[in-house]
């Protein structure tokens, strides 16, 4: 087998086990529906890394054309075409390991979780369509096979959002989703417009071959247009990866199964942004004012959900705006220019937030689908594995050193201040969320696995089986390890595997930052230990916070809300976007459509609509009246008939 | 003074138009067919005038078919008038309105 | 002249006994009257040289056609409220003005005019050998001859007519009876 197949066959084969599924074995126990799923991205993952380790890590991309897709002849005699075509170059494989690793481990993982559904099948299904639509996106050789992704990815995390769709409350989270969803990609669409009419292709290798070939004058006489790709990329980029202003659906899309808030919501789909800022790297990169904000609103949504985390009692809320903070953390690496730590940190982040989500959903397993922070505690003892697993996770997360978070969130930090477009400030920014994380990452380990049990039932509470173990156990072991591809270079002596991996994809990007006169400030070593320290600092400072705060229970935090007062109750608000959001969109929104239902609709369409045959049925009404019934009239009818017709002849 | 077939035709005319009249102006089912077959009957004194005017035959030929259609038409007549007044009691047209749109 | 002036008579008391007989009140009546209206037109057809339509109106029409007529009217024995007039209303009237003048039109004009133009045309003449009342003595040979050459597809088909007419009546008088001995 060749390469080329090797990648047709990692799509195709999820789309196989989504089909076989949907129509074959829906009917089969949820064991067969699940093993054929996991099968469909088990055998994707080992074709991913043959192909990883063969061909991608010695820097030969491999292209697949699959069929020419669209193909229309312009009116200048040339011609638009668009081919289906796969490429996966160094980018796309550490994508590729993680959707199919980690997706491998989540499909195993549902198995279990989902076992008591009525229609497992159904669940499953989404998840392979899930996978088949990321797999094009991080596979995609054009704008538009990602874009087909895109979407694909934006419907599959609607449907599983709405998975448990006769609750109301989870609908309506899935259209929340949905619609920021289409939002974000109305951005990107508009940015492929701007791409085609600005470049003429958008294709990512022509793309690049023609930016490259384009004199610096013409980007200077074009820099709105090239500024308004960024930006409507940037809101793709906010729509998908839940940055501000379109975070608000990430905390409601945790309505969904937990399985799909680990899969969708943590690991995969959200990192789509990252991966496209980094895909368009050398287009972001030709506006300086582009980069700024991508970094601004990295930070700002890094810190801003790190504080709402801090009063939420949902454990899968508390995790979902971690995540947006997370995300936060990554937008923020690319927005800085350091793209590449972008990267590691998604790689990272999918391991230690998908055990984070997967031992949630093993605590919620267990406490019988109870999620309120407040009834659990004292799980440590009753579900060890969940809990050490969890607690690994956790290290990680706040960037304990040692644990693969501290790595890839150092580097991030440290670009933040050093980068390209770094800037102290946002060094500061993503520092002080550092610690907020540590605070409310603690507490929510405290609270549900250390002090006293306040489930009503304690005793019926225990260690969940080992299809929901054992992927905890490998996601926390790489958790504990991923920080290996982004270990700095004050450690090693030489540049980070990430950098180096990653360079031929960022090469472009970097070259167009040195011509253009913006360079890296490099940092000196005791700095970066300075650096380091700093955070580590603040790391210990927050988990203590929260440990002393919280080692009595969840009345701890009450007294501490008490302190706050005002604060706090915005916080627990979560800072009233949502409701900001309401007054300014929804509530407007709604009143256009209330006003169109009752003029337009009602009266103007309705009316059309009924006046038509009301208007014939008058008409008809009075013709149907000469159909009295009564033969004589008919007959006169006749006479006066003939009478014309004598008369016309006579005439 | 007309010709002899110059003037049936225009007897022709008038039978057919009190013919016309009692259909159109009777109720009563029998009447209307009794004033048919005197349109009927005009019509074939019109076929026989128009004979006679051009000397030829064919006018006779069709004069015997509308006879026997004339037949056709009583006798069917006629058998739906004892079924329908059966059914209705009563031989009024305008009782039989069911075809009122 | 005395041909002539019988033709007008027969005509006119024909048109004077029509307009009686639509305004009868009793079937019965008006059935005689129509009977003596066909006669008065066989004569009138006698006079034009249509001899066997002479014969074949009073056998037919006067004969068997009414014959069936008076008997539904005494086998429905209606009584006499059935038999009322319509009420002529003004516009019936004036309904009946128009009605006459177009159909003096149309019938001078188009039906007469026709034939006239018809007769100075060749059309009609040379169609056929021409029939003069000379010849009047084969009037049934030459329409019998006719109606078995030109005319016999159309003589088939009126024998088929009157089939279906036969069958026809029968089932639409019985059915009402098979219903009835449902229903009782």
């Amino acid at each position: 087998m060749n390469n080329q197949i090797i990648l047709a066959l990692i799509v195709l084969f999820p789309l196989i086990g989504a089909l076989l599924n949907a129509f074959v074995l829906r009917k089969t126990s949820v064991v067969v529906v699940c093993l054929t799923a996991t099968l469909a991205v088990a055998i994707p993952f080992i074709l991913s890394l043959i192909l990883f380790f063969g061909s991608i890590t010695a820097g030969t991309p491999v292209i697949t054309e699959l069929f020419d897709w669209i193909s229309v002849p312009l009116i200048n005699g040339k011609e638009f075409n668009i081919s289906f075509a796969l490429t996966a170059d160094r980018l796309s494989g550490l994508f590729l390991l993680v959707i199919t690793g980690v997706g491998t481990l989540i499909h195993l993982y549902s198995g279990e979780y989902m076992h008591h559904e009525k229609n497992p099948y159904r669940f499953f299904v989404y998840l392979n369509l899930f996978i088949v639509s990321m797999l094009l996106l991080v596979l995609g050789s054009n704008m538009l096979v990602t874009f087909l992704g895109w979407e694909g990815v934006g419907v599959c995390s609607y449907l599983l959002i709405g998975y448990w769709y006769e609750d109301t409350a989870n609908s309506m989270a899935a259209i929340k989703a949905f619609i920021a969803n289409r939002v974000g990609d109305a951005g990107f669409l508009i940015a492929m417009f701007f791409c085609y009419m600005l470049f003429k292709t958008i294709n990512y290798s022509e793309l690049a071959s023609v930016i490259a070939a384009t004199p610096q004058t013409f980007f200077i006489d074009h820099s709105i247009e090239i500024t308004l790709i960024g930006l409507c990329l940037l809101l793709g980029v906010a729509g998908k990866s839940a940055q501000i202003p379109l975070y608000t659906w990430l905390p409601d899309a945790m309505a969904g199964p937990t399985p799909v808030s680990a899969l969708i919501h943590a690991a995969t789909m959200v990192t789509s942004g990252i991966y496209l800022m980094n895909r368009m790297s050398f287009v972001l990169v030709l506006s300086p004012t582009v980069m700024t904000t991508i970094a601004i609103i990295g930070a700002a949504t890094a810190i801003l959900s790190a504080t709402i985390g801090f009063a939420q009692t949902d454990i899968k809320k508390v995790l979902a705006y971690s995540t947006c903070s997370q995300l936060g953390y990554m937008v923020l690496a690319c927005g800085v220019g350091a793209f590449q730590y972008g990267v590691s940190h998604v790689i990272t982040h999918a391991f230690f937030k998908a055990c984070l989500f997967l031992g949630a959903g093993s605590v919620i397993h267990a406490m019988h689908h109870e999620q309120d922070i407040r009834k659990m505690g004292g799980l440590f003892k009753k579900m060890p594995i969940t809990s050490i697993t969890f607690i690994i996770a956790t290290l990680a997360i706040i960037g304990f050193p040692g644990f693969s978070g501290f790595f890839s969130k150092d580097a991030i930090l440290a670009a933040a201040w050093s980068g390209p477009f770094g800037n102290p400030i946002l060094w500061f920014v993503g520092w002080i969320t550092a610690g907020f994380t540590a605070f409310y990452m603690l507490r929510l380990t405290w609270l549900v696995f250390f002090g006293q049990s306040r489930a009503e039932h304690p005793e019926h509470i225990h260690e969940t089986n080992f299809v929901i173990t054992i992927p905890l156990i490998i996601l926390a072991v790489f958790s504990a390890l991923g920080g290996l591809i982004a270990i700095p270079e004050v450690f090693t002596g030489h540049e980070d595997f990430i950098t180096r991996f990653l360079s031929p994809v960022l090469l472009q990007a970097q070259d167009i930052l040195k011509s253009s006169g913006i360079h890296t400030n490099h940092l000196s070593h005791s700095m970066e230990f300075g650096l380091m320290a700093a955070s580590v600092a603040i790391v210990f400072v927050g988990a203590i916070f929260a440990v002393t705060v919280y080692k009595n229970g969840p009345q701890g935090g009450e007294r501490f809300a008490n302190a706050f007062g005002g604060f706090y109750r915005l916080v627990r608000d979560k800072w009233r976007v949502d409701k900001l959001y309401n007054l300014i969109i929804y509530q407007p929104l709604a009143h256009f459509g209330k006003f169109l239902f009752r003029i337009i609709d009602r009266k103007v369409i309705d009316g059309v609509v009924n006046g038509i045959p009301e208007t014939l049925y008058t008409g008809t009404s009075v013709a149907s009246d000469a159909q009295s019934g009564m033969a004589r009239n008919y007959l006169k009818f006749i006479y006066v008939g003939v009478f014309v017709f004598g008369l016309i002849l006579f005439l | 003074m007309p010709s002899l077939p110059e003037l049936g035709i225009y007897f022709s005319l008038l039978l057919f138009i009190v013919g016309l009249f009692g259909v159109m102006f009777r109720k009563n089912i029998i009447f209307m067919m009794l004033s048919v077959e005197i349109m009927l009957n005009a019509a074939n004194l019109a076929f026989i005038s128009a004979s006679a005017l051009t000397n030829t035959i064919d006018g006779q030929v069709v004069m015997f078919f509308v006879m026997a259609v004339a037949a056709c038409e009583a006798g069917i007549g006629l058998a739906l008038i004892i079924s329908l007044y059966r059914a209705k009691s009563s031989i009024e047209i305008d009782d039989l309105r069911m075809l009122r749109g | 002249m005395a041909i002539q002036i019988s033709f007008l008579i027969m005509g006119i008391l024909a048109v004077f006994l029509s307009g009686m007989m639509i305004t009868r009140k009793w079937p019965v009546t008006a059935a005689m009257l129509l009977i003596i209206i066909m006669m008065l037109l066989a004569g009138m057809y006698g006079v034009l040289g249509a001899h066997f339509s002479a014969v074949a109106q009073i056998i037919v029409y006067a004969g068997a056609i009414m014959v069936v007529f008076v008997f539904v009217i005494m086998l429905l024995n209606l009584p006499p409220e059935e038999l009322r007039y319509g009420r002529i209303t003004i516009n019936e009237i004036i309904l009946i003005g128009i009605g006459f003048l177009g159909a003096l039109f149309l019938g001078t004009k188009v039906g007469l005019g026709y034939l006239v133009s018809g007769l100075n045309s060749t059309t009609l003449i040379n169609a056929r050998p021409p029939y003069y009342p000379a010849e009047m003595n084969e009037n049934v040979k030459n329409v019998s001859t006719l109606m078995f050459t030109d005319y016999l597809w159309a003589f088939e088909i009126v024998s088929f007519l009157i089939l279906a007419a036969i069958v026809g009546s029968i089932v639409i008088a019985k059915k009402a009876k098979v219903n009835n001995a449902k229903s009782s």
